[in-house]
């Protein structure tokens, strides 16, 4: 009896031990925020370094001012947007214009607030006010990436993932401001940050409703931004969506 | 205005404005009053969205004034994906966008 209770508890003992070295391996459980939105921030810091140094270059070439360009970058933590406002406003446009159309460019802000907006409910009122200014583009899409998160864990996860991104973007916001005078002329860094989104995208392609908005999106997005280059993301990604939802509907079984 | 109070006023005024547009549906309408037909269709935001954002950059990169830097560009973003699709990596597909444009920018084989 005694020598089957005892075998007993070492199977359970060793079938913890699997279970725990499964998600140590594998699991996010085993993983801190912290690291989380470390290994996450070490993904895209090289597309936010050269889109950093660009907007940060921009400003120099352009004459506007350092400070507050650097202000901007913390305050506005929204790359094209800063980008659209003051390369108007160098270009003699009205303050109001100016901003207009940097809110226009980063409408898709409404939608990345609709599809997190559950995970910060429920969250403390001080987290509810401030955190949702750290979403943007990464944020988001890493944010999408850990769909298991809630509550504490995907607070935490939140915090350290905003502020590594603020810290790697001011900085280099900064370091395009001040090295613009003595680097040679990039005309083609940007397309770093596309490297970047290209390599978010792929591993999402993996549904046919997903294909579909990716396509859609694309088509639809460059055809409005050759007209209109401020509302080329934002109706590419309402298109992609919409045509998503409708593939979805004609594939689903209900419908067949 | 100097430029400096014109371009502190102008962020400000932005930020303040991208701050409303992210706290809509945290702090003003809450997300679980999305119907739900719109909840589902936002799970497919991610890939619209990044591919609308590639467009819309590759549409200004795009200069029908200078054909050269055109391909360039072309030529930057048709390697990084290939280099996706291969390792669907994107520390590989970065560091392909990367070597891509030091290529084109900073050597005379660009």
């Amino acid at each position: 009896m005694t020598t089957s209770l005892m075998a007993a508890s070492s199977n359970k003992k060793a079938q913890d031990r699997r279970r725990l070295r499964g998600v140590l391996r594998t699991g996010v459980q085993a993983t801190s925020p912290w690291r989380m939105a470390a290994v996450d921030v070490t993904a895209i810091a090289s597309g936010l370094v050269a889109f950093g140094l660009v907007l940060g270059i921009t400003i120099h070439t352009l004459g506007r001012d350092a400070a507050a360009g650097i202000i901007g970058a913390a305050g506005v933590y929204g790359g094209s947007a800063q980008l659209t406002t003051v390369t108007l406003l160098s270009q003699g446009s009205t303050l109001l214009l100016a901003v207009l159309s940097g809110v226009v460019v980063n409408l898709r802000l409404l939608l990345y607030s609709a599809a997190l907006g559950e995970r910060f409910a429920g969250q403390p009122t001080l987290f509810r006010w401030l955190a949702p200014h750290l979403m943007i583009d990464q944020t988001f899409l890493m944010a999408q990436g850990r769909a298991d998160l809630t509550g504490r864990v995907f607070r935490r996860y939140w915090l350290w993932l905003g502020a590594l991104v603020l810290v790697v973007w001011c900085s280099s916001v900064a370091a395009g401001e001040l090295l613009a005078p003595v680097l040679p002329s990039m005309p083609h860094l940007t397309l770093v940050c596309t490297a970047m989104f290209l390599g978010l995208l792929l591993p999402r392609l993996g549904t046919r409703p997903a294909v579909t908005a990716a396509l859609t999106g694309f088509i639809t997005a460059a055809l409005v931004s050759s007209l209109v280059p401020e509302l080329g993301i934002v109706t590419g990604a309402v298109c992609g969506v919409a045509a998503a939802m409708t593939r979805r509907k004609s594939t689903s079984p209900a419908s067949s | 205005m100097s430029i400096l109070l014109e371009d502190l006023t102008a962020v400000v005024a932005l930020g303040l404005a991208c701050w409303m547009l992210r706290a809509t549906f945290v702090l003003l309408v809450p997300a679980d009053r999305l119907p739900a037909v719109v909840a589902e269709a936002l799970q497919n935001l991610a890939p619209a969205a990044l591919a609308s954002i590639i467009a819309v950059e590759l549409t200004s990169a795009v200069d029908i004034s200078n054909p050269a830097s055109t391909v360039q560009a072309l030529g930057v973003v048709v390697a990084a994906a290939t280099v996706a699709l291969l390792t669907r990596s994107m520390t590989w597909t970065v560091l392909a966008g990367s070597v891509g444009v030091l290529v084109v920018d900073l050597t005379p084989l660009g």
